[in-house]
């Protein structure tokens, strides 16, 4: 079958996401954060509704009351490890408390990206097809502790590889209906631009940031593609270092000359220039996508890698 | 953007275009291609939920079969579906702004941004000096004490000096909860200044410069003052809330805000420095009525050391620092005018402040 090219973009205008973003802040404030969930799922689905492939747009089909009951659920568990480190602190000795505390956190976190993935994936829709994450829970933990084991025990040297691990795991666990993505990532090539990025940036005192960035986006989008049966849809990056430093100086400046009111047209020329930037090309055909994942409504996971801050793609 | 109206069956990711019609008064879909769907009427009966994906596409989930969609895209062929069948192609406003929903939205904004400088301004404020009554006197000293020591570091203490003005002090009643220490360190400089929790250290110029006791004694009544009414930890206190505050409400985006937001605060707390010399400066004149020293020499006081290139009561300078010496004496000039109180020659003031000249 011969190859075609598929396009990606958002369409997303900074003024519409002010609008939702303004609201929802002041919202947020005024119900003293009860709000955070429906602010998230509107926000969600500009984002998504925004995003289009092949003239179609994604559809985030989760909704706030999903995330309030996840929300819920998850301000239960802190209240519980909170008191129960009180507790331990009064009762055993003073000190073990807050280590108690740490030790589930840093348990919870791959379990809340798990978490995460799984629900998010389940409510992300193109065409009335749903996406989905396959991943086995037991086995991302066990990869995840031993990645941070690893990258304890090499002072931080371990981490470019445990980072494209997770990314291979993760990633090569989406489907979309009947096809799924895939990555293939190398930690030592990973490595070895991390380092030469980094030294060329303090050689050039921080100019070659941009040209890093590139490398690093580059790396993420050209090892990905989606695979049906025998047939592949390619993604290739077509930014250019000289494109990341214009979009970043301009959003720096729009940050710094708004106080920060900015931040929402700073989101939206972002997401812009990624999608612009992906190239899709090959013989995969999606039209021929059906469905094959099933709904998966428990957004606990969304609220905790919201709280530690992990970013949904790694 | 086209402007199409497509049927998505919910099992395969190809679109079927559809077309529509209006047959017994009602909307009728039908697939451009014979067979690709059947056709049906849609009205809200059959609607199970819509959803407006962004500005240009909207998007009805059918009830039956489960799953199929039916999505219409282009702004000017929803405004025709909207015009044929208002009640199931009606939009949610959220994303759809019109211009009045941009003129609601700027006024949410600026009525936000109005409550954020209000907060900022008047009740942030407010909230960190009454935090400043949690903090006890101990820990003020503790942590007074602290500066003290690492300030100390920086001058040469005159011992004798030192003694002596403690004596002087000691003439007059101040009324004081806390431990009033004081220190007289050799600088070139005419200047004093207060660490919260009861240290005073004077420069041994600012001795030499004052020209009776009078006005030693104002000058202790305004440091006094400042530590009586815990003025350093009110300032640090507003000066940490107002950075928090800030911090936290712009997500602390990048380092060159922050830069921004530090110096912006910092002529804030330059501004409110001035507010707490005014309450040093009235309060210092209760301490001297109350021990019969003349007030006016609270106003010869600031003169004098006016006279000065370098100096200030206060380790702050201003920019322009005459025209605020002229304001203070102003004020206090009609606060005297407002309270006045018989004043009495003070043998031992005198004695001890004789001692400290020699």
């Amino acid at each position: 079958m011969e190859t075609k090219k598929y396009s990606l973009s958002f369409i997303g205008k900074g003024g519409e996401l002010f609008g939702i973003q303004i609201v929802n802040l002041l919202l947020t404030v005024i119900t003293l954060g009860f709000y955070y969930p429906w602010a998230k799922a509107k926000e969600l689905k500009y984002m998504y509704g925004n995003t289009t492939l092949e003239g179609s747009s994604f559809e985030f089909s989760g909704t706030g009351e999903e995330m309030f009951k996840g929300f819920l659920k998850f301000v239960g568990i802190l209240l519980g490890l909170i008191i129960l480190s009180i507790l331990l602190n009064i009762f055993i000795f003073n000190g073990l408390g807050i280590f108690v505390l740490y030790a589930a956190f840093f348990i919870l976190s791959p379990l809340a990206i798990h978490g995460s993935y799984r629900y998010r994936m389940s409510r992300t829709k193109w065409r009335g097809i749903r996406f989905g994450y396959r991943g086995d829970r037991n086995e991302f933990v066990k990869m995840f502790f031993k990645g941070i084991l690893l990258t304890f025990v090499t002072i931080g040297i371990y981490g470019a590889w445990f980072a494209i691990d997770l990314r291979n795991y993760l990633i090569s666990n989406i489907r979309f209906g009947s096809a799924h993505l895939k990555y293939q990532g190398n930690g030592g090539e990973y490595f070895k631009k991390i380092v030469v990025g980094y030294i060329l940036t303090i050689l050039t005192l921080g100019i070659y940031s941009f040209w890093w960035q590139k490398d690093l986006f580059n790396y993420f989008i050209d090892n990905m593609w989606l695979e049906k049966d025998d047939q592949r849809i390619t993604f290739k990056s077509s930014a250019t270092g000289g494109g990341f430093a214009t979009l970043m100086i301009v959003n720096i400046l729009i940050v710094v000359f708004t106080l920060g009111l900015g931040t929402s047209w700073v989101i939206t020329r972002t997401l812009e220039f990624i999608m612009q930037n992906i190239q899709l090309e090959g013989d995969a055909n999606l039209e021929e996508l059906h469905q094959t994942e099933e709904e998966y409504t428990d957004a606990l996971g969304e609220d905790m890698a919201d709280f530690f801050d992990l970013d949904l793609v790694i | 953007m086209t402007n199409e109206l497509v049927y998505l069956d919910g099992q395969f990711a190809k679109e079927h275009p559809a077309k529509y019609e209006i047959k017994h008064h009602t909307l009728f879909i039908s697939p451009q291609v014979e067979g690709a769907f059947t056709p049906f009427f849609l009205d809200t009966s059959v609607v199970a939920k819509k959803e407006q994906l962004n500005k240009y596409t909207l998007k009805i989930d059918l009830k039956q079969p489960v799953g199929a969609t039916l999505v219409a895209s282009g702004e000017q062929h929803i405004a025709d579906l909207q015009f044929l069948s208002p009640t199931v192609f009606e939009m949610d406003s959220i994303t759809n702004l019109s211009f009045s929903g941009y003129k609601v939205i700027g006024a949410v904004a600026l009525a936000f941004v109005a409550c954020i400088v209000a907060i900022y301004l008047w009740i942030l404020p407010e909230v960190a000096e009454s935090l400043v009554a949690l903090v006890p006197i101990e820990q003020e000293a503790y942590f007074g004490d602290l500066l003290y020591d690492n300030m100390l570091d920086n001058f040469e203490v005159d011992t004798t000096k030192t003694e002596q003005l403690a004596k002087f002090a000691a003439t007059i009643d101040f009324d004081s909860e806390y431990d009033l220490k004081y220190t007289v360190v050799k600088q070139d400089i005419s200047n004093a200044f207060a660490l919260p929790g009861g240290n005073i250290v004077v420069f041994d110029k600012l001795l030499e410069d004052t020209e009776s006791e009078n006005e030693l004694a104002a000058l202790l009544a305004h440091e006094v003052s400042h530590i009586e009414h815990r003025h350093s930890l009110k300032a640090m206190f507003r000066a940490l809330a107002g950075y928090v505050f800030i911090a936290l409400l712009l997500n602390d985006v990048n380092g060159l805000t922050t830069i921004i937001i530090d110096n912006a605060n910092t002529f804030r707390s330059l501004a409110f420095s001035r507010e707490l010399e005014t309450d040093a400066d009235l309060r210092g004149l209760e301490i001297l009525r109350k021990n019969n020293i003349d007030q006016k020499a609270m106003i010869q006081l600031l003169q004098q050391i006016s006279k000065d290139e370098d100096l200030d009561l206060d380790a702050v300078q201003f920019l322009s620092k005459h025209p605020v010496t002229n304001e203070r004496i102003t004020y206090i000039t009609k606060e005297i005018d407002q309270n006045p109180s018989e004043s009495s020659k003070n043998e031992s003031l005198q004695t001890a402040w004789e001692k400290l000249k020699q």
